[in-house]
């Protein structure tokens, strides 16, 4: 390899505009490139929908009972492989011993429920926990994306371009909860949206919409009688790692000091 | 920087300085052409990626009233019993595809005793408000449908199966 | 995996070659260290390795993002980094920051070796004449007063190729030490401690690069240019080791909630590599050697030396280890462990991962031979031996 700044200079040269050829014609062959269902609608300018909007999701830890419905539902609404570990939501199974070791367990992320690992021994209390993106009010998520692919609406999902993301994992590596993985199949990052697409359309989440209990509960803050509203004005609610000063949107009711 | 002995374009930092002009300008073109469109519409982000992902195909309806206008049998039942409430799609998984085509998109009817005890079987972490029973050894063997009809499950000789 | 970990926690993330990134760059910070103590500072005993320094940093930076494209989901869209890097991401400057110092450590190599190319493509028929006119870049004139103004840009480029160095490495640091979700990561000492870590690895790395050269050119070590840089490393290498210790204890007596775990990562998950590589083989086991060294006869000194050098360069490649695949195998749930074996083959295997560390020494053959770093005949011999002060 023989190489001066002319070398230098004509192979940037070259990377730089094989990379622009690449970018742009072979990103379209790329899975990642191909799967987003495209405009059927008019764009909207969305400046004005996100005024309207304050989106907030709320989980009672109580009424949870480890179907794992909302796992299914999530994968299947959103692409996920059912046979990968990785999610955009699980349920973990507590179960604090009388000894006062506290047991956790979510296998397979809790999809296909916790049939095979019911809770044994002395125990004082045990409980489920549905985890999601907390669609954090200050990402770190978003702050560490080295190519802005992934980035927070104005009405507070934070979303990842998959026509953008290189899949550095470092926003993986920089969510405190766990919420991001490497897409198995686009090889890009992904989570957890709230259904983006269901919510701007005026439906409720797919794992909302699923949950046989109302443990998953999604509103609008800026909707009149908006019921998760209430529910937060009324009861006392907590966000998940609180001092990692993310601002979660996710609220927990009866969260147990266990729960990390 | 030059002195009288050699003309300016002929010394190596004169060459050496034309190089990295001509990268620096290899480099903003390149920036040019490669950013996309939209980037910086709403904020440092391609814009149009909020369109891509709003405009997402659902594969979930939009909720059990949508069901009840062609099954309105099974919803009346499902409405008077303990699983009102629980939307259809919770059991018979993604449907949206079905009302537009109903004879291909068939939504799954689930079998089988291990479906049910996903709810109802025993488990301590499990909120005592739903019905839980040892699914291994309450009645082993037919499936629950047997005797429980799925839209309206009543215990035996309460009306549970019609 | 033991004990409990999120879903998406089942695999590492950043694989083997991660832990080859920073241990490159480290090793290119290290070298143009050197350089720069020879070049900026003028320390005379180090004229051997001064030139090898240069040519060895540029062997190794030409190689440093390959590990970190080779990891990438969509490797095509590497470039994206330099199109629209977001100003809040400490990745993002990896793009400026390389392209900076890749630029101004070709233009010092560039005035360094500008008389030794002229005289090569005075002397060459054909293409190496075409080759070496063209790196060259036309600019033939090789009298005192042109090499002068070389030398005095040369100096000019080394002056700011340390702190772009510096920062190329101390940011590398900083996109692990800047992460607050991981607390084995979490610490403004972290820049620092990749700093150091990477002066010391570079300076062992060229220690034994010199040695292997002057073994396979038949000539002596020039024993008081080893001796400097067995001082120079050891220096650095007890502010490295200081920082590195700092760090555990100051988690530990803080004791706050993840040091249970962080506590079990080290004696239970990292124990060989932390304890025993990192520590006591890669450091205090050096420290030792090092000074014994200095006090022994010519040829066991040497030896030695060499020894040290390498017994770092295993320390530190333990300590970038231990640092990035470390902090992935302990759970933000901070209740359970991720294992990792990286596989022999595959994209991210072990295989790839010997053939990039391999390459660099590739390159600095292929570069030794266009413009050998030892020949210091020609003009520039002259300049550099003959200590002319600049007259204009």
């Amino acid at each position: 390899m023989r190489l001066s700044r002319r070398d230098f200079l004509v192979k940037g040269v070259q990377l730089a505009a094989g990379g622009l050829v690449a970018t742009t014609v072979v990103g379209k062959v790329w899975p990642a490139g191909t799967t987003l269902a495209q405009g059927k609608e008019a764009p909207r300018d969305w400046t004005r929908v996100w005024e309207e909007h304050e989106w907030a999701f709320v989980v009672d830890t109580r009424r949870c009972i480890g179907c794992g419905r909302c796992v299914v539902a999530c994968k299947k609404e959103n692409g996920v492989p059912l046979e990968a570990e990785v999610t955009r939501t699980w349920v973990e199974q507590y179960a604090v011993m009388a000894d006062g070791r506290t047991e956790v367990i979510s296998p397979h992320g809790g999809q296909d429920g916790f049939a095979e690992t019911k809770v044994t021994g002395e125990m004082s209390k045990a409980f489920f926990v549905p985890k999601l993106c907390n669609q954090c009010e200050k990402p770190p998520c978003v702050k560490v994306c080295p190519v802005a692919a992934t980035y927070q609406t104005g009405d507070g999902v934070v979303l990842v371009d998959r026509e953008r993301c290189i899949g550095c994992r470092y926003c993986i590596q920089a969510c405190p909860y766990g919420a991001r993985f490497l897409h198995p199949e686009l090889h890009v990052a992904d989570k957890c949206t709230w259904c983006y697409h269901r919510i701007t359309k005026g439906l409720l989440p797919a794992c909302v919409q699923t949950c046989p209990t109302g443990a998953r509960q999604f509103g609008d803050l800026k909707a009149p009688d908006s019921a998760v509203k209430k529910i937060l004005e009324e009861q006392p609610s907590n966000v998940l790692k609180p001092a990692m000063g993310t601002e979660p949107q996710v609220y927990y009711l009866a969260l147990d000091r266990v729960v990390i | 920087m030059s002195g009288p002995h050699l003309k300016f374009y002929h010394q190596p930092w004169f060459r050496a300085f034309l190089l990295v002009v001509a990268i620096v300008i290899v480099f903003f073109v390149a920036r040019d052409l490669a950013t996309p469109a939209s980037f910086g519409q709403y904020g440092y982000y391609r814009g149009q990626n909020v369109n891509d992902w709003a405009t997402r195909e659902v594969a979930f309806s939009g909720g059990s009233t949508t069901c009840q206008a062609c099954h309105q049998d099974k919803h009346e039942a499902w409405a008077a019993g303990p699983h009102a409430g629980i939307n259809c799609e919770s059991c018979h998984g993604p449907a949206a595809a079905h009302p537009a085509n109903p004879g291909q998109v068939r939504p799954e009817v689930p079998a089988g005793r291990e479906f049910c005890a996903l709810c109802h079987d025993i488990n301590v972490a499990r909120a005592k408000a739903v019905q839980q029973v040892d699914v291994a050894q309450h009645n082993p063997g037919p499936d629950c449908t047997t005797c429980h009809n799925p839209h309206r499950p009543l215990p035996v000789g309460m009306g549970g199966k019609q | 995996m033991s004990g409990f970990v999120f879903p998406n926690e089942m695999e590492i993330n950043w694989s083997l070659l991660i832990v080859l990134y920073p241990y490159i760059t480290g090793l290119v910070a290290g070298a143009f260290i050197v350089s720069a103590l020879y070049h900026v500072f003028n320390r005379r005993q180090l004229a051997p390795v001064g030139r090898l320094a240069l040519v060895t940093a540029l062997s190794f930076l030409i190689v440093a993002p390959m590990p970190l494209l080779l990891h990438l989901g969509q490797p095509v869209r590497g470039l994206e980094i330099m199109w629209t890097p977001n100003p809040t991401s400490a990745m993002a400057g990896f793009g400026y920051i390389y392209s900076f110092y890749m630029v101004i450590l070709l233009l010092e190599i560039w005035f360094i070796f500008r008389s030794d190319i002229v005289a090569h493509a005075r002397s060459s028929r054909g293409i190496a004449r075409l080759g070496y006119t063209v790196l060259s870049l036309g600019a033939w004139d090789t009298s005192p007063r042109t090499l002068e103004q070389d030398h005095r840009l040369t100096t000019v480029l080394a002056s700011i190729g340390i702190p772009a160095a510096a920062f190329l490495h101390g940011y590398v640091g900083f996109i692990f030490g800047a992460i607050k979700a991981n607390p084995w990561w979490s610490t403004p000492l972290q820049p620092v401690i990749f700093l150091l870590s990477a002066i010391v690895s570079g300076m062992a790395l060229l220690m034994l690069v010199y040695a292997v050269t002057c073994w396979r050119r038949k000539e002596a070590v020039d024993h008081q240019c080893l001796m400097s840089l067995n001082k120079y490393l050891w220096y650095f290498l007890i502010l490295d080791v200081c920082l590195e210790v700092l760090e555990v204890i100051s988690k530990m007596y803080e004791a706050e909630e993840a040091w249970p775990v962080i506590y079990q990562l080290l004696t239970a998950y990292l124990p060989v590599t932390f304890f025993g590589l990192q520590l006591a083989l890669g450091a205090v086991v050096p420290l030792v050697l090092l000074t014994v060294a200095r006090r022994a006869g010519s040829r066991s000194g040497q030896a030695l030396t060499l020894l040290s050098a390498a017994l770092i360069l295993v320390g530190v490649f333990s300590m970038r280890w231990n640092v990035v695949i470390g902090g992935q195998m302990l759970s933000k749930s901070l209740r359970g462990f991720t294992a990792y074996h990286p596989p022999f083959l595959g994209l991210e295997g072990v295989l790839p991962a010997v053939v990039i560390l391999a390459l660099p020494f590739v390159i600095l053959a292929v570069v030794c031979r266009i413009i050998p770093p030892w020949s210091q005949k020609a003009a520039g011999e002259e300049y550099y031996s003959s200590d002319v002060e600049v007259s204009a």
